[in-house]
C-alpha cells in the first residue's frame, strides 16, 4: 500500500461484511416463509414484507458501499495522490451507516415508503442524497487537484455520478401506478443494467491491469467498447420491463430486440478477461484473486446475460413476469455480477491494507466454491419453482396457492442450499477480516 | 481497432440508445394518459395508492408483476375475488386466511383506507397493460367453462 488515505477503504469493506451476512440471514427467515406456515402471531409483528425489505435494503446499502470503499482505494492508485479530505470520506461512512441502520430499525416498525427497494422514507433518502453528494465531491476534488486523468477513473466517476442521480428518480410520489413503476426502473434497471456496469467495468480493468500487467493503453481501449455495448443495450433495453404496466406496445419490441443484445457487452468482458490473462506480463501473484475475476466474469454472464435473455423476450415474459423465474435470475445475476465483483476487490485490497502481499488462500477457495455451488444450484432451485408457477398458475390457471404447494418441495431445497450459501459466506467474511499471509511463494 | 474508435464508439452507443429512450418516454407520457384512464385517476384512487403503500403491500404482492412474489398478484384482484372478497380478507385476513399455509398479517385498516384500497384496485384492473396477468385473462375459459367446453366434447 502506497498512500495511507486508501486506509479508509478498509472500514467500508468491514461494514460491506457485516451487512452481507445480515442480508442472507434476512433471505434464509425469507426462504422459511415459504417453506413453513409461519403462526398469525408472529406475522403480525414482523411480515414476510418487513424482511424483504430488510433483505433488499441491506443488499443495496452493502453494495453501495463496496462500490464507495471500493473507488477510495482505487482513485489514489490512479490519481497517483492522496484522498482529497480523508475526513469527509469518515463523514459520509457515519452518514450513511447512520442512515442505513434507522431505515432498517424503522422498516421493523413500519416506517417505509411502500415501494419495492426503495421502501427508505423520504427524511432519510434526502440523508443518502447527501452522502452520494459529499462523496461525489470527495472523489471529484481528488481527481481535479491531481491532474492525472485516466480512462478508468473517468469511467468509475461517470458511473457514480450516474448512479447518484438516477436515485433521485424514486424519491417523488408518482399518483399514477404506471408512471410510478415507469420511473421506479429507472433507478432499479438503469442502476444494474447501466450505472453499476459502468462501476463494474472500470474496476474490472483496474485489477486485471494491476494483476496481469498488461498495457494501460489495451485495457482502456476495451472498456470503452465494453461500456459503449453497455450503455447501448442497457439503456433502451430498461423497456423490457414496461411490455405489461400499461405503457404503448412498441416497447415490447424496443425491449425484446434491446435485451437480446445485452449479453453482448458481458461476453466481450469474459473474453477480454482471459485475453488480459493470457497476455499478461507480470506473474499474478494471488491466483485466488484472478479466480474471483474469471468467476465474475463467467457468472456475470450466466446469471445476468443468459438467464436475463431467457425471460425477457415478451412471448416468454408473459408467462414468467413476476414469477420466481425472477427470484432466480434476480439471485444469480446480483450475486454473479455484483457480489463477487465486491468479493474480487475485497480480496485485492484487504490483504494488501494489512501489509500482506501473497495471502494463504486456503479458506479463501473453501469459502469462494461453497457460495459460487450453493448459489448456482439456489439459482436452479428457483428456476425450477419459477417454471413449475408459470405453467401451474400461468398457462393452466390454478389459483395462487394451489400452485405454490407444488413448489414448496424446491423452496425447501432452496432453503437447505441457502444455509450452506451463508456458510460460505461466514468463512469468506472470517477470512478477509482476519487473512493470513502465505507461507510460500504461491504462482 | 484504435483507442480513439473504442471512444466513439462508447460515445455513440450511448448518445443513440439514450435519445431513443428520452424520445419514447416523452411519447409513453403522452399515450399513458389514455391507456391507464388517467381521468379516472380520483383523489380516492390515489389515496388508495398512499394506504397501499402505507402497510407496505407491495412486498408481498405483486402488482402489475412487480414486488414481492410470497402473495398473489393484485393487478386484477377486484375481477379475481370483487370487492367485497378484498374488503373481507384486508378486513379480517386471519380469518381470511385461517386455513391457508400463508398468513397476511392484521394491520387494522381503517374502513376509510379500505374503501380507497378498493378504489385503487378497481382502476388498476381497468389499466390496458397487454392482458397481463395470463391466468385472469378474459381470453382464458374460466374453470367452470372448461368443465363446460370438456363436457360437451
Amino acid at each position: 500500500m502506497v498512500y495511507k488515505s486508501q486506509k479508509i477503504a478498509n472500514w467500508y469493506f468491514t461494514i460491506a461484511l457485516f451487512l452481507f451476512v445480515l442480508q442472507v440471514v434476512m433471505g434464509l427467515w425469507l426462504i422459511s416463509n415459504y417453506v413453513f406456515t409461519i403462526p398469525q402471531e408472529i406475522v403480525n409483528v414482523f411480515p414476510f414484507a418487513t424482511a424483504r425489505a430488510m433483505h433488499t435494503n441491506l443488499l443495496v446499502l452493502w453494495m453501495l458501499l463496496a462500490f464507495m470503499g471500493g473507488t477510495y482505494f482505487i482513485v489514489p492508485m490512479e490519481t497517483e495522490s492522496e484522498i482529497w479530505s480523508p475526513n469527509l470520506a469518515w463523514f459520509q461512512l457515519i452518514a450513511l451507516v447512520v442512515t442505513g441502520v434507522v431505515a432498517l430499525i424503522g422498516f421493523a416498525f413500519g416506517w417505509t415508503k411502500g415501494r419495492p427497494l426503495l421502501e427508505i422514507p423520504p427524511p432519510l433518502n434526502y440523508m443518502v442524497v447527501v452522502g452520494a453528494l459529499v462523496f461525489l465531491f470527495n472523489v471529484g476534488m481528488t481527481m481535479f487537484k491531481a491532474r492525472r486523468w485516466t480512462v478508468i477513473q473517468g469511467t468509475l466517476l461517470g458511473g457514480l455520478v450516474f448512479l447518484a442521480l438516477l436515485y433521485l428518480a424514486g424519491i417523488p410520489f408518482y399518483r399514477n401506478e404506471v408512471i410510478d413503476w415507469y420511473y421506479w426502473w429507472w433507478v432499479i434497471h438503469l442502476w444494474v443494467e447501466g450505472a453499476w456496469e459502468l462501476v463494474t467495468g472500470a474496476i474490472m480493468a483496474f485489477i486485471l491491469m494491476r494483476l496481469t500487467g498488461v498495457d494501460r493503453q489495451v485495457v482502456e481501449k476495451w472498456l470503452y467498447v465494453e461500456i459503449g455495448l453497455f450503455m447501448f443495450t442497457g439503456i433502451a433495453g430498461t423497456g423490457h420491463h414496461y411490455y405489461w404496466i400499461g405503457a404503448p406496445k412498441y416497447w415490447l419490441w424496443v425491449g425484446g430486440v434491446f435485451s437480446a443484445l445485452e449479453p453482448l457487452p458481458i461476453l466481450l468482458m469474459v473474453i477480454d478477461t482471459m485475453n488480459h490473462v493470457r497476455h499478461r506480463h507480470a506473474k499474478i501473484i494471488n491466483p485466488h484473486t484472478w479466480t474471483i475475476a474469471v468467476g465474475c466474469a463467467v457468472f456475470h454472464m450466466i446469471g445476468a446475460g443468459v438467464w436475463g435473455f431467457a425471460h425477457t423476450l415478451p412471448q416468454i415474459n408473459y408467462y414468467t413476469h413476476g414469477s420466481q423465474v425472477t427470484v432466480s435470475h434476480g439471485h444469480l445475476a446480483f450475486f454473479g455480477a455484483y457480489a463477487l465483483l465486491n468479493l474480487l476487490v475485497f480480496y485485492f485490497a484487504m490483504p494488501r491494507l494489512r501489509g500482506i502481499e501473497i495471502y494463504q488462500p486456503t479458506r479463501a477457495k473453501l469459502g469462494f466454491w461453497t457460495m459460487c455451488s450453493a448459489m448456482m444450484l439456489m439459482g436452479l432451485t428457483f428456476g425450477i419453482a419459477g417454471v413449475l408457477q408459470s405453467y401451474l398458475e400461468r398457462v393452466l390457471g390454478m389459483g395462487y396457492m394451489t400452485a405454490q404447494s407444488y413448489m414448496r418441495l424446491w423452496m425447501g431445497v432452496t432453503l437447505v442450499l441457502g444455509v450452506f450459501f451463508l456458510g460460505g459466506v461466514l468463512i469468506t467474511v472470517f477470512d478477509l477480516l482476519s487473512p493470513k499471509a502465505a507461507t510460500e511463494r504461491l504462482d | 481497432m484504435t483507442k480513439k474508435i473504442a471512444f466513439w464508439i462508447f460515445l455513440l452507443g450511448t448518445l443513440s440508445s439514450a435519445v431513443l429512450f428520452l424520445g419514447l418516454t416523452v411519447d409513453t407520457h403522452r399515450q399513458v394518459a389514455s391507456l391507464s384512464h388517467a381521468d379516472k385517476l380520483s383523489e380516492n384512487v390515489v389515496a388508495g395508492k398512499r394506504a397501499f403503500e402505507k402497510y407496505n403491500c407491495n412486498d408481498c404482492h405483486t402488482i402489475l408483476g412487480f414486488g414481492g412474489y410470497y402473495a398473489p398478484d393484485l393487478t386484477k384482484v377486484v375481477q379475481r375475488v370483487g370487492e367485497d372478497g378484498v374488503r373481507y380478507r384486508v378486513r379480517h385476513p386471519e380469518e381470511a386466511f385461517a386455513k391457508s399455509a400463508r398468513k397476511m398479517p392484521q394491520q387494522h385498516v381503517s374502513e376509510v383506507e379500505i374503501e380507497n384500497l378498493v378504489a385503487f384496485f378497481n382502476w388498476v384492473g381497468e389499466i390496458d397493460n397487454g392482458d397481463w396477468p395470463p391466468q385472469d385473462s378474459k381470453k382464458r375459459l374460466s374453470r367452470s367453462e372448461q368443465r363446460l367446453s370438456l363436457g360437451a366434447a
